[in-house]
C-alpha cells in the first residue's frame, strides 16, 4: 500500500490508499472532506460529483490512480460557512433545496457548465443536468438557481412568479 | 483528530443545568402505529418500547411537562428552544423555529432550535405523518406563551407596574409611555429555572400581531448545507479510529448461507467479518419489530471503506447459498394476486348496510359506472442509501442515525445490544438526505446493525448500506386494486357509490385500517358510500410512504369523478363543484382552473393537449394533515408511442394559516414533482425470490428534462389553524395527469405508473 499525494483544494495531501482506491472515499473517510456524498456508489445520481482539473467527475468510482496529481476541488474548496461561494450564494438565494443532498453534485455540475457555457438556457442546464438525480423535486429551483449564477446572483425576472400567495381572512369557522 | 461534528450540542452555554425529564420507563407505552393495540408488557430488563405522541399534544405535555426541559434563556437574553422533531429537508425545522420566536416575542435570531439528541430533547414522538405544524408546534407554541406569561409577570414586579401597562418587544419588556423602565428577558430569567409546568391554556398571540409568522424566513439550514459546513448532514459524523462496515446480503429473500470465504479475514485492512443468520441471530431476534427481510448476511468490519467494499465482493463471488423463493406473486401477477387473497379488514362498521344502501341506489340510477385502478410497489428511493454510526462502549453506546424516530431508534439499538435501559444508548439524529418514510417506524435496522458490529469488533463502525441493499432490502409502498362502482341520476348526480381497497401490509406497517383513510373522508356528496378493504398480506416488506394509501386511493376517485363527469356530459370542474359545499374547496378548485387557464370542455379534445383537475382533501380539515387541494395538470401526449410530456402542474393550496409561505411553495413544488416521477416511471420490479429494481437504471425516476413547470397559488387562510402539507401535496398528482391524458387522447389509463406502453395500449384499446 502506497502513499498517494493528492491536490485537494488547493493542498496536497498524502493519504495511504491503493491506486484502485475510489477517490470518494479517501475524501471522505481520509480527508474528512465533507462536500461529495455517499448516494450510489454506481456513478449513477452524481451526488459525489467533484471537479478535476475543472471537469466534473464522478468520485464514487474514480480511482486515486486515475486522479493523479490533477486539481481537485469540492463543494468544501467553493465556499465555507458564512462565505459561500457566487454558484453556492444563487442556490442560497433561491432556497434551491429541500433535503440538500444532491445539492453537491448540482453545484459542482453547475460550476463546470456556466464555465463552458456563462448564459445557458433552460433547456441546456436541464439537458446538462439531466443525469443528476434529485428525489425530493427541487429541479426547478436548481435551474433558477443556475440561471441566476449565470447573471451574476441578481434574481432573474419571471414570466409569471412561480408562487401568488392570496390572502383569504374569511369569518372565523 | 476530529471529535463528532455533534459534540458541541452536548455542551450548552450558560450556567444551571438542563432539566430533562424524560420518561425511564414507558408506563402503557402505546403502539407506535395508529390503531394497533399497545405492545405487550416488556420482559423485565428489556428496554421498553417509547411512546409515540406525536398525533396528541396533550401527550407530549405529559411527558415532559417542566417548561425548563423546552426553554432555556441565558443571561444575554438567547434563547434555546429544546424539541423532539427531526430536520428532514421540508424545512420544518425554521417553521418551528418561526413559531416559538414570533409567540416568545424575541427576535428570529435570537432563537437556536435544539433537535436530534436524545439526551436532551423532549419525546415528540416520530418525525412523520405530517402532523409536526398541526400538532407539535401547538405544544411549542403553548411552551413559548407560558413563558412568555411567566415573564410578564417576572416583569410586572421587577418594573412595579402592571402587567397591562407592559408592552413586549424583541425580548425586552418596557412600561408602555415610559421606556426608562425597561428590562430584558435576560435580566428576568437569565441562566435560572422557570420551575413552572406547561400551560395549554396559555393564551396565545392573535395571528393579527404576527411578524415572523407568515413571513418567507430563508431555511437555517440551507447555508450550511450549501457550503457542506459543520452539522450539514449526519453522514458527516466521524470519530478517530472508526472503522468501515460494508454487508454482503443474501441473493434471496429467506436464503441461508451455506459457508463462505473465511480467509477473506485475514486480507489486509480487514478487522472482522460476521455471519449473520437471520432470522436466528439472538442479537437480532431480540430486537422487537425488526423488520428486514429474512436473509442471511455478512458483514465486514474494515479499516478504510474500499477493502470492506473489496472483501464484499471476493465474498459474493464464492459464498453457497440456499436459496428461496417465499414471495406468492411477480410485480406482473400482484394486482390479480390481491384480489384473490385479499382478506376482509372491516373498514366501516356499517358497511353491510351501507352495501345495500348504495347497491340500492345504483340499482335505480339512470346510469351505472365501474372501474378498476391499480398503483404498484414502489421504492422510496432516497439518494442516501441507508447508513448509521455507533460507537459501543461497555454498557454505553453513542449512534449517529438518520432516523425520523430517535427514541425507536435508540430503542432498538438499546435491545440489539443486550441493554436494559434505553437511556444506555446515546442517538443523535439530524438532517440526512429526503427520507419520505424511509426510517419512520420500526424501520431502524441499520442502526441495530452498526450497533451490533461496533460492539463486536470494539471500536466505532460506520456501516454503510450498498445502493442495491437499499433498494432490495428495504421497504416499499404498499400496491393497491380499487375497485369504485358508482350510480347517477338523470340529472348527472352521483346517487350512491361502493368501493373495494385491495392491498397487501407486512406485518402491521402500514395499519392496513387506514387502507381506504382519503375515500373515507372524500367531501363530496355522493349519497351512500360503502367502503371495504382486503388485506392480501404478507409479500414483500411495505412501510408508512409519503401518503401511505392516500394516493392510489385518490387516483381511483378522481380519475372515477372525471368518468363520470364524462358520462353525465359535464365539464369535470363544474362536476365537482356540483357535489361541493364546502367554500373552501370551492375556492381552491377556482384558484387553480383561473391560474391554469382552465378550458371548459365536456368531451376529450383528443388532439394530444389535454388539461386534466384533480380536488383532494387530505384528509379532513380539523386533522393535523389538512390541506385543500386542487391541482391542474397539462400534458403532450404523443398518441403513436404513448409518450407523456408533463409540461405543467398548477396547484392551489389551502393549509389553514402559512407559517412560510416559501416554504408551502417549496413543498408543493417537491411533492408535485415526486408524485409525477411515481406516477411516470416508477414500479418495484420482483419475481418471486427477490426484488429485482436495484438500482436508479433499473429504477429510472424523473430527470430534469421530464420536470414539469409548477405553479403554485396558496390561499393563506389566517382564520383557520395552521396545518401540515408535507404528504397532502403529492396526492393530487397522478389523477390530474391521468384526466389530462384522457382529455389529450380519449384514451383513460387506469394503471400506475403511466408508463408509454401503457399510455399507448390504451389510446389502441379505445372503442
Amino acid at each position: 500500500m502506497a502513499d498517494i499525494v493528492l491536490k485537494v483544494n488547493g493542498q496536497s495531501q498524502t493519504v495511504e490508499a491503493e491506486p484502485e482506491s475510489q477517490l470518494l472515499y479517501v475524501l471522505r473517510n481520509q480527508l474528512q472532506v465533507n462536500g461529495p456524498k455517499f448516494g450510489c456508489g454506481l456513478m449513477q445520481c452524481g451526488a459525489c460529483t467533484v471537479l478535476v482539473d475543472g471537469t466534473p467527475v464522478r468520485s464514487c468510482l474514480t480511482p486515486v490512480s486515475v486522479v493523479g496529481d490533477k486539481d481537485v476541488v469540492t463543494l468544501d474548496g467553493l465556499g465555507e460557512d458564512g462565505q459561500p461561494g457566487p454558484v453556492q450564494q444563487a442556490f442560497i438565494d433561491e432556497q434551491a433545496a429541500q433535503c440538500g443532498y444532491c445539492i453537491n453534485g448540482m453545484v459542482m455540475m453547475a460550476t463546470a457548465l456556466l464555465k463552458q457555457n456563462p448564459n445557458p438556457t433552460d433547456e441546456e442546464i436541464r439537458a446538462g443536468l439531466a443525469a443528476n438525480l434529485c428525489r425530493c423535486g427541487t429541479h426547478l429551483r436548481i435551474v433558477k438557481a443556475i440561471k441566476r449564477a449565470a447573471s451574476g446572483g441578481a434574481a432573474t425576472p419571471e414570466a409569471s412568479p412561480a408562487s401568488s400567495p392570496v390572502a383569504r381572512e374569511g369569518a372565523a369557522s | 483528530m476530529n471529535s463528532p461534528s455533534f459534540s458541541r450540542r452536548t455542551l450548552l452555554a450558560g450556567s444551571g443545568a438542563l432539566v430533562v425529564s424524560f420518561n425511564l420507563f414507558g408506563s402503557n407505552a402505546q403502539d407506535a402505529t395508529p390503531g394497533a393495540s399497545p405492545a405487550a408488557s416488556p420482559a423485565a430488563g428489556v428496554p421498553p418500547m417509547p411512546e409515540n405522541p406525536a398525533w396528541y399534544g396533550p401527550d407530549q405535555i405529559r411527558l415532559t411537562p417542566e417548561l425548563d426541559s423546552w426553554i432555556r434563556i441565558d443571561d444575554t437574553g438567547a434563547v434555546s428552544f429544546y424539541t423532539g422533531r427531526v430536520e428532514i429537508g421540508n424545512g420544518i425545522m425554521t417553521a418551528l423555529h418561526q413559531i416559538v420566536a414570533e409567540e416568545l416575542t424575541v427576535s428570529f435570531d435570537t432563537v437556536t432550535m435544539v433537535s436530534g439528541d436524545t439526551n436532551l430533547v423532549p419525546n415528540q414522538g416520530i418525525t412523520s405523518g405530517t402532523n409536526t405544524i398541526g400538532v407539535s408546534a401547538n405544544v411549542m407554541r403553548s411552551a413559548a406563551a407560558t413563558a412568555r406569561h411567566a415573564l410578564l409577570a417576572l416583569a410586572a414586579k421587577e418594573l412595579d407596574a402592571a402587567e397591562a401597562d407592559l408592552v413586549l418587544a424583541d425580548g425586552t419588556v418596557s412600561v408602555k409611555d415610559d421606556s426608562t423602565k425597561t428590562v430584558t428577558y435576560g435580566d428576568l430569567i437569565g441562566g435560572k429555572h422557570f420551575d413552572l409546568k406547561i400551560d395549554p391554556d396559555a393564551v396565545v398571540k392573535p395571528v393579527e400581531e404576527y411578524t415572523i409568522v407568515g413571513t418567507s424566513v430563508p431555511r437555517t439550514d440551507i447555508p450550511r448545507k450549501l457550503v457542506a459546513g459543520p452539522g450539514d448532514f449526519m453522514e458527516n459524523s466521524r470519530l478517530e479510529g472508526m472503522r468501515f462496515a460494508r454487508n454482503l446480503r443474501a441473493p434471496s429473500y429467506g436464503a441461508r448461507l451455506k459457508s463462505y470465504d473465511e480467509t477473506v479475514a485475514n486480507d489486509p485492512g480487514i478487522i472482522a467479518v460476521i455471519p449473520f443468520t437471520f432470522p436466528g441471530d439472538e442479537r437480532l431476534d431480540r430486537v422487537e419489530r425488526l423488520e428486514t427481510m429474512p436473509g442471511d448476511f455478512i458483514s465486514v468490519v474494515a479499516e478504510r471503506e474500499d477493502q470492506a467494499l473489496a472483501a464484499v465482493e471476493k465474498l459474493r463471488s464464492t459464498a453457497v447459498w440456499e436459496n428461496a423463493e417465499t414471495l406468492p406473486a411477480t410485480h406482473e401477477t400482484i394486482h390479480q394476486w390481491l384480489q384473490d387473497n385479499g382478506k376482509p379488514i372491516g373498514l366501516q362498521k356499517d358497511y353491510q348496510k351501507n352495501l345495500s344502501d348504495a347497491t340500492a341506489a345504483l340499482d335505480g340510477a339512470a346510469q351505472k359506472l365501474d372501474a378498476t385502478y391499480t398503483g404498484p410497489f414502489i421504492h422510496y428511493g432516497p439518494i442516501s442509501s441507508a447508513w448509521s454510526f455507533a460507537d459501543v462502549q461497555g454498557e454505553k453506546a453513542t449512534v449517529w442515525s438518520a432516523t425520523q424516530w430517535p427514541f425507536g431508534a435508540r430503542w432498538m439499538a438499546a435491545q440489539a445490544l443486550g441493554y436494559q435501559a434505553s437511556e444506555q444508548v446515546h442517538l443523535f439524529a439530524g438532517s440526512s438526505s429526503g427520507l419520505y418514510g424511509r426510517r419512520d417506524d420500526y424501520d431502524q435496522e441499520v442502526d441495530v446493525e452498526s450497533a451490533i458490529l461496533s460492539q463486536a469488533v470494539g471500536e466505532p463502525v460506520r456501516l454503510q448500506w450498498s445502493r442495491s441493499d437499499e433498494f432490495v432490502w428495504g421497504q416499499y409502498r404498499p400496491p393497491q386494486v380499487v375497485k369504485l362502482s358508482s350510480g347517477l341520476d338523470a340529472d348527472g348526480k352521483i346517487a350512491g357509490m361502493s368501493a373495494e381497497v385491495y392491498t397487501t401490509v407486512r406485518g402491521i406497517h402500514p395499519d392496513p385500517t387506514i387502507a381506504a383513510m382519503a375515500l373515507q373522508d372524500i367531501p363530496y356528496t355522493v349519497g351512500p358510500l360503502a367502503i371495504e378493504g382486503y388485506n392480501a398480506g404478507p409479500s414483500l416488506r411495505t412501510g408508512y410512504m409519503r401518503n401511505v394509501f392516500s394516493g392510489y386511493n385518490m387516483f381511483a376517485v378522481e380519475s372515477f369523478m372525471d368518468e363520470m363527469a364524462a358520462a353525465a356530459k359535464m365539464d369535470p370542474v363544474d362536476f365537482r363543484l356540483n357535489h361541493l359545499s364546502d367554500d373552501r374547496a370551492i375556492d381552491v378548485i377556482k384558484a387553480a382552473t383561473e391560474k391554469a387557464g382552465w378550458k371548459a370542455h365536456t368531451e376529450p379534445d383528443g388532439s394530444g393537449v389535454g388539461q386534466g383537475i384533480s380536488f383532494v382533501l387530505y384528509h379532513k380539515s380539523e386533522g393535523p394533515a389538512a390541506a385543500y387541494m386542487a391541482y391542474v395538470a397539462d400534458v403532450e401526449v404523443d398518441k403513436a408511442t404513448g409518450d407523456v410530456k408533463v409540461k405543467k402542474l398548477t396547484c392551489a393550496i389551502d393549509c389553514g394559516t402559512v407559517v412560510n409561505p416559501d416554504g408551502v411553495t417549496n413543498q408543493v413544488q417537491g411533492g408535485a414533482i415526486q408524485a409525477t416521477s411515481w406516477a411516470m416511471k416508477e414500479q418495484v420490479t420482483f419475481d418471486k425470490s427477490i426484488v429485482t429494481s436495484h438500482d436508479w437504471v433499473t429504477y429510472p425516476i424523473l430527470t430534469f428534462p421530464e420536470v414539469p413547470e409548477v405553479d403554485v397559488v396558496i390561499l393563506n387562510r389566517t382564520d383557520m389553524p395552521w396545518k401540515g402539507i408535507g404528504e397532502p401535496v403529492t396526492v393530487p398528482v397522478s389523477s390530474a395527469i391521468a384526466n389530462a391524458i384522457y382529455d389529450a387522447t380519449g384514451a383513460r389509463v387506469r394503471s400506475l405508473p403511466m408508463t408509454p406502453d401503457r399510455v399507448k395500449a390504451a389510446i389502441d384499446a379505445k372503442p
